[in-house]
């Protein structure tokens, strides 16, 4: 279950241009190597508030890049 | 001891820095997504995005601040910040003068058109060409969604509304977060008085 299938469910879907696919790609690219970040920073932190915070956000991370990915999988009907 | 102790500070300090970068980073690039999205559920899905990853580099911000492992700001002078609200309050006017003197030519021309519309303008309604995007047009393809089905308003977690306190308060449904974040659970490095 997406976050997106509800909030942007009623809105129209275009067909992906190569600019927004460049986009996703990068912002795919970026949420992938944030999580490798935050999951190296985990094993070598020691307060415990530093801890809790990078197991919080490298799960939003997961989130967001498999949203992307499924928005990617939207637009592939759509796609000529 | 002691320096190990402190090596291990500074790589802690230092991955931590490393992501804030890479956060801010990251924001920028949603910003320049959501400016050249042509599909408006890839804009409003990258805007989400965007404020998510701006409340966790200001999640990211605060714990470095709080640990002191960010140099921390100088307040601004009385003086310095009277100074610049004086230099402002001097530009105002002078843009009043170029918006009073614009407001008189626009008049003219709009009795111009044969009285049209008694010379009033129709006045821009903020966001309607979105709004247009959700109403189903007889070319959507969309205009088969049940009518029951409308977009779902989301709540902020309560988690994130007093992150929001002393400052913005995110309301609109741009900065409503994941339902799934919903669980309001305490985190430590949430506390209320983190903006204080």
């Amino acid at each position: 279950m997406h976050a997106s299938d509800n909030s942007e469910r009623g809105l129209f879907m275009q067909p992906l241009t190569s600019k927004e696919l460049n986009y996703a790609n990068d912002m795919l690219g970026g949420e992938d190597l944030l999580i490798k970040m935050c999951a190296t920073a985990q094993t070598s932190v020691s307060q415990p508030e530093v801890q809790q915070f990078l197991h919080h956000v490298i799960g939003e991370h997961q989130r967001r890049h498999d949203e992307l990915v499924h928005t990617l999988e939207q637009h592939e009907s759509i796609a000529h | 001891m002691q320096t190990q102790q402190q090596t291990t500070q500074l790589q802690e300090k230092d991955l931590m820095h490393q992501i804030l970068i890479m956060l801010k980073h990251q924001s920028r690039e949603y910003t320049t997504a959501v400016t050249e999205a042509n599909c408006a559920q890839v804009r409003q899905t990258m805007q989400r995005m965007l404020n998510e990853t701006l409340a966790e580099q200001a999640d990211c911000y605060q714990i470095m601040a709080r640990q002191g492992w960010y140099p921390s700001p100088t307040a601004v002078s009385h003086q310095e910040l009277h100074k610049s609200i004086q230099s402002h309050r001097q530009n105002v006017q002078m843009t009043m003068h170029t918006v009073q003197a614009a407001g008189l030519r626009g008049a003219m021309q709009r009795t111009g058109i044969a009285g049209q519309q008694n010379g009033a303008a129709q006045q821009w309604q903020p966001g309607a060409v979105g709004q247009q995007w959700q109403q189903p047009q007889p070319w959507q393809v969309s205009q088969n969604r049940p009518a029951d089905q409308n977009p779902i308003t989301w709540q902020s977690p309560q988690a994130y509304q007093s992150a929001a306190q002393g400052g913005f308060q995110g309301t609109d449904q741009q900065n409503q977060r994941h339902p799934q974040q919903q669980a309001g659970h305490f985190q430590p490095w949430q506390t209320e008085n983190r903006y204080q």
